[in-house]
């Protein structure tokens, strides 16, 4: 792994990192997946994708369903920014 | 006076139903130790403070006969348990002041039972680590001895029972975090079945691999909070309905498998292995068989596992950016509101296995890693159902090591990682895993032997572990 590996990285993941700390995480990181590249010599034949065996996917019906005005308020409470009960973001556009 | 070090569950619910004791004075008894101990092992993150209400509804079921066994008893949570307008942080930075705006279901369980929830407890940060050197919060150390790890990442849940501090508490388990620290401090720690203890209202880590999970002082204690929390949840569409798990029961045979050839390679401290050989002897003395039985795949369960948790923790961690919850760092625009948010509240730990993560779920590398690893996931869970049909359970010793001291590991995560051998295919298989204390090292450590049974057979578990308290209490 290179610096610029591990900023690509941290991009794609949204995290700041310093690039003392990513000339580290090279190290760490070939560390790691030298370790975990043994599952590469594991032979247990090709397969299709991903396996998701045989147990049916769980969903509940599109329903909305209204919370307590406790439950409304303690999520209001812990929103950094808040605007007439709304949360408040910077611009996207 | 009230005898907390040789308290059970089932002792102390007696103590409480004959009115030999009452809630407040039992709850109590219990803090003071907590707060005592807690000034150096730092167990608990917080005390809380909101106690009153629920011991006096505690107490009436006493008084009118309605109580469960859970009732009355002081029970410590894992910080990534969500418990209604009560801090939860999760160990970390970014979760700053966050209340949890609903109960999560075990703790609902819990209030049900009229259970005490006395305080949260120190762990990993998110929950990653074998040591509880990661967290926000400082260290645990191990009550037995303190210059030592008490394990991690639910070392605060397993110190603050250790220490005396409450009767029993709750941890998760996603690669051994509830089993190793058991091992480490004396303690019987359970990792039920995937899918049997509702992970609703559960900072999530790694989503297919985590469970809830009580440590306790003995199996009976175990089993007690175990039949009270293992309900089928709707609000968890991984929670297998009450009715299917029936459907998995076996009955015991007193055949108990080892695979021996995974203790080869060295790295297995010679007294961990040693008392585990002497457990078994004793067992085969109480008509137990002992059969050596050859895992071919489990070797990979630690390479599948530090590719799994790694990238479904990559995906559960990206809902904390500063937006909606906790740490926020002001910035420009919000890329950077996200990106320094996380720089600043992720730890290093976490910082590494989100990035590692992000590795093996991208472009190029997605099926090599991940693909292949959830196909080796599915092929060492058949390869342990298959062992099944021959043995009750599989046992090993719970850890390579006794207790490790502070920093030994921290400087190489693979190393650290390495500590999680045993523990981690039965997070990766889904099956339930027990570790249950064997004896002590010279230096006075703990050493645990852990019981791998298939999928909602803890009944197995709790068997043949009582007769292994049995053995090794003569």
């Amino acid at each position: 792994m290179e610096i610029k590996d591990v900023q690509r990285l941290a991009e794609l993941a949204r995290i700041d990192i310093p690039d003392s700390e990513a000339e580290i995480l090279t190290h760490d990181l070939d560390a790691i997946l030298g370790y975990i590249k043994q599952i590469e010599t594991a032979s247990i034949g090709q397969g299709d994708g991903l396996p998701c065996g045989d147990t049916p996917n769980t969903v509940r019906d599109d329903i909305a369903e209204k919370v307590s005005s406790s439950v409304h308020k303690s999520l209001i409470d812990n929103m950094p920014q808040v605007e007439n009960g709304f949360l408040k973001v910077k611009k996207i556009l | 006076m009230i005898d907390i070090y040789t308290l059970t569950i089932q002792k102390a619910h007696d103590l409480l139903k004959n009115k030999e004791v009452k809630v407040k004075d039992l709850v109590s008894a219990y803090i003071a130790e907590a707060k005592k101990r807690n000034e150096k092992i730092n167990a608990f993150i917080e005390f809380f403070d909101d106690l009153e209400l629920s011991i006096e509804e505690a107490q009436k079921r006493f008084d009118e006969g309605s109580a469960t066994t859970l009732t009355g008893i002081p029970v410590a949570i894992k910080d990534n348990l969500l418990y209604k307008d009560h801090l939860c942080t999760a160990g970390s930075k970014i979760l700053s002041g966050y209340k949890a705006s609903y109960d999560g279901t075990v703790i609902s369980l819990l209030k049900k039972e009229g259970a005490i929830i006395i305080g949260r407890t120190n762990m990993d940060e998110f929950a990653m680590g074998s040591s509880t050197e990661t967290s926000f919060y400082g260290n645990t150390l191990n009550p037995l001895n303190e210059e030592r790890v008490p394990g991690g990442s639910s070392g605060g849940s397993a110190a603050a029972v250790s220490m005396y501090g409450s009767l029993f508490s709750l941890g998760s388990d996603t690669g051994g975090s509830i089993r190793q620290p058991a091992a480490f401090c004396n303690l019987v720690g359970l990792k039920p079945t995937y899918g049997s203890f509702s992970r609703y209202g559960v900072i999530a880590l790694g989503s297919s691999l985590d469970q809830i999970g009580p440590f306790t002082h003995t199996v009976d204690d175990s089993e007690m909070v175990f039949n009270a929390l293992s309900q089928y949840d709707q609000k968890d569409s991984t929670s297998v309905p009450n009715k299917k798990r029936d459907s998995f029961k076996k009955d015991l045979k007193k055949k108990i498998g080892v695979p021996y050839h995974f203790f080869e390679n060295g790295g297995i401290q010679e007294e961990v292995l040693q008392a585990f050989n002497k457990t078994l002897s004793e067992l085969k003395e109480e008509g137990y068989e002992i059969i050596p039985i050859t895992l071919s795949y489990i070797a990979y369960s630690l390479p599948v596992y530090y590719i799994v948790q790694p990238a479904e923790a990559s995906s559960n961690l990206a809902r904390f950016d500063g937006i909606r919850y906790g740490l926020q760092e002001k910035a420009e625009n919000l890329f950077d509101t996200y990106a320094k948010t996380k720089g600043v509240g992720f730890g290093k730990e976490v910082r590494r296995r989100i990035l590692l993560g992000t590795y093996v779920l991208s472009h190029g590398y997605y099926d090599a890693y991940y693909g292949k690893a959830l196909r080796m996931k599915e092929q060492i869970t058949k390869e342990l159902n298959s062992i099944f049909e021959s043995v009750d359970v599989i046992a090993t010793p719970t850890t390579p090591t006794t207790a490790f001291t502070f920093g030994e590991k921290s400087s190489d995560p693979v190393s650290m990682y390495l500590s999680d051998i045993f523990t981690v295919p039965a997070n990766i298989t889904g099956d339930p895993s027990i570790s249950i204390p064997i004896g002590f090292d010279k230096e006075k450590l703990p050493i645990g032997l852990q019981m791998i049974a298939p999928h909602f057979n803890e009944h197995l578990l709790f068997s043949i572990g009582r007769d292994i308290e049995k053995i090794t209490q003569e």
